[in-house]
């Protein structure tokens, strides 16, 4: 989780993701953030998600983002 | 170009291309709620051809374009061989580094830059204590929705912002989304913003022409910093050559974050390509 915590703190490094559950709504991210992230998340676990999972549910908290990442394969603890 | 009926589809259709290899390229960049709005209201079309595919939003007489295709080349060709013959408008965003390829793939094809959009932004510092409320300001109510929905429709360019129908104005209303200042019977300028608790977004601004020199800009942003005081980041866009108002926001803080948005047109209309 800690890694997730890291890259979404490089991209936005203004906001404190440990706090927020629903960062779209909350306003941490916005799409074109989601965007840098999707890119961050794909070069970092060398990964490459799917266009139809860039929906903001997906990247609503660290959690959401943990269970993209399942999918893919990759495990964050 | 064919109607969507229903998300599914639309997610069905990306998950095609996705499945036909090379990655995606696309500009198509779901928001759920708008989805279901251009869906309910019919506004949302699509082609399907060998090199991809071309979503259509239908907005007055002209469509924005949403690409997804697998590759720069299959875009291309898509544009080349598949556009029918209407006025398009596409919005490309991101860094201008990134945004180059791209835009040179619509100029090759007749698409010229209508305008180009920067993103600013402004973090919230312990000195935003600066800004206090503004007695002038006040929420915009129900009284005054035909006279905001007219100076959005006269004031604003259709292709590169947001204007607004009388019902959309009437739900930003609801949702006390619009801030004013009004002469005695006229209103003077208007904010339209959205504070979420974390970032704020200044959405549309405007001073009516007859009241400029007023100070009613400035007032009026001063009164929508302070509201924001709480949030932590500020953002808008503005279109790059106006000066006027860019030394405004740099005056209070805002600074351009690199982001920017070409919006580029092509009118296929009577034979035209310009």
């Amino acid at each position: 989780m800690d890694k997730i915590v890291s890259i979404l703190s490089e991209i936005r490094p203004e906001f404190d993701f440990t706090v927020s559950d629903d960062f779209i709504n909350d306003g941490l991210l916005d799409s074109f953030d989601m965007i840098t992230l999707v890119t961050e998340l794909d070069k970092t676990f060398l990964i490459s998600i799917d266009g139809v999972d860039i929906i903001p549910e997906n990247f609503r908290n660290i959690k959401t983002i943990a269970d993209l990442l399942a999918k893919k394969g990759v495990s964050v603890l | 170009m064919e109607l969507i009926s229903n998300k599914e589809e639309v997610f069905f259709l990306l998950q095609k291309i996705k499945q036909s290899g090379g990655g995606l390229t696309t500009n198509f960049f779901i928001d759920n709620e708008k989805l279901n709005t251009w869906i309910n209201d019919k506004q949302l079309s699509f082609l399907e051809a060998p090199e991809g595919i071309l979503f259509f939003r239908q907005d007055r007489n002209f469509y924005h374009i949403y690409y997804s295709t697998n590759s720069l080349s299959n875009l291309s060709t898509l544009l080349s061989n598949h556009l029918p013959d209407k006025i398009f408008v596409t919005d490309i965003i991101g860094k201008i580094i990134d945004t180059d390829l791209v835009s040179t793939i619509f100029s090759r094809i007749g698409f010229n830059i209508h305008v180009v959009l920067e993103r600013y932004t402004r973090i919230n510092k312990e000195n935003s204590d600066y800004y206090r409320p503004d007695n002038e300001v006040e929420i915009a109510t129900d009284d005054h929705c035909g006279e905001i929905t007219e100076m959005l429709q006269k004031n604003f360019d259709i292709y590169s912002e947001q204007v607004y129908s009388f019902e959309e104005v009437k739900k930003l209303m609801h949702d006390k989304k619009i801030i004013m200042i009004m002469d005695r019977n006229k209103i003077k300028g208007i904010l339209i913003r959205t504070i979420l608790p974390q970032s704020s977004v200044l959405n549309n601004f405007l001073v009516n022409p007859e009241f400029l020199g007023q100070k009613i800009g400035s007032k009026l942003l001063k009164h929508y910093i302070f509201e924001s005081k709480f949030t932590k980041r500020m953002w808008l866009w503005v279109i790059k050559d106006n000066e006027h108002a860019i030394n405004m926001y740099k005056k209070h803080g805002y600074t351009r974050d690199g982001l920017v948005d070409l919006v580029m047109i092509l009118n296929k209309t009577n034979g035209q390509n310009s």
